[in-house]
């Protein structure tokens, strides 16, 4: 079980310097610990993964919400929303509306979260996201578009 | 939106990525009288455009949350050999 966690939180340390191991399992042994209270079964590997998707996805998101990224976020005039929104690394200030908006984006297709959650939250590539979810790495590719399509017109939106 | 016009949505959408239509307006027109799956796919296609690097890096490239956690992790003590 550690072994997978590992495994999957090793793609969150794929671009960074080496050295990072302790806080790849740092990181890996609060998801296991949640996992672990919450007496979810998992009957394979792909539905293993997918909880500790969305265990990272929380983790991050009440991170950021803790350092107060809420206020940030609303703080922010339209320029500033729109530059941070297109940028590669915007920072937490989003997480916390991004996830909300995911919330919304899972009742009209959940299966658009779990891509979000794999690709976004754990970083895992469109190939080894396409291998958890059971489709092919051109679905994954064009379906992952599509979720940040929808995110994205969400985010900026929101302000009108 | 309900199921049935979301999976219209997600599969034109799928196709224009494929293809990218020349004209969006005229593309959709042949290929949906639905007005609501033509608005929610027009637009979508438009935020496809202006996404630029949205959610391109994932979140978990940032440093100091790794360190956070850890600091977190050694306060309660609880790292250990695994």
């Amino acid at each position: 079980m550690y072994d997978e966690l590992r495994r999957l939180a090793g793609a969150y340390m794929r671009r960074e310097r080496q050295g990072q191991t302790l806080q790849a399992t740092a990181l890996v042994h609060e998801a296991f610990l949640r996992l672990a209270g919450a007496g979810t079964p998992w009957t394979d590997r792909r539905h293993f993964i997918g909880i500790a998707a969305r265990s990272m996805r929380q983790i991050l998101v009440e991170r950021a919400r803790a350092r107060g990224a809420q206020k940030r976020w609303a703080g922010m005039d339209r320029v500033s929303l729109s530059a941070a929104l297109v940028a590669a690394n915007p920072g937490d200030a989003m997480l916390p509306a991004l996830d909300e908006a995911l919330d919304r984006l899972e009742q009209i297709d959940p299966e658009q979260a779990r891509i979000v959650e794999l690709r976004y939250f754990v970083g895992l590539s469109v190939e080894e996201a396409a291998e958890v979810l059971a489709i092919s790495p051109a679905t994954l590719k064009r379906r992952w578009a599509l979720a940040r399509a929808w995110l994205f017109r969400e985010l900026s939106g929101d302000r009108g | 939106m309900n199921t049935e016009r979301w999976q219209r949505v997600r599969e034109l959408f799928e196709a224009a990525l494929e293809n990218p239509p020349a004209d969006v307006d005229r593309w959709l027109a042949e290929r949906n009288s639905d007005p609501e799956v033509r608005a929610e796919l027009a637009s979508l296609l438009a935020s496809h455009s202006k996404a630029g690097d949205f959610l391109s890096r994932p979140v978990g490239d940032r440093r100091e949350r790794f360190e956070e956690a850890s600091r977190g992790l050694a306060a309660t003590q609880v790292i250990g050999p695994y």
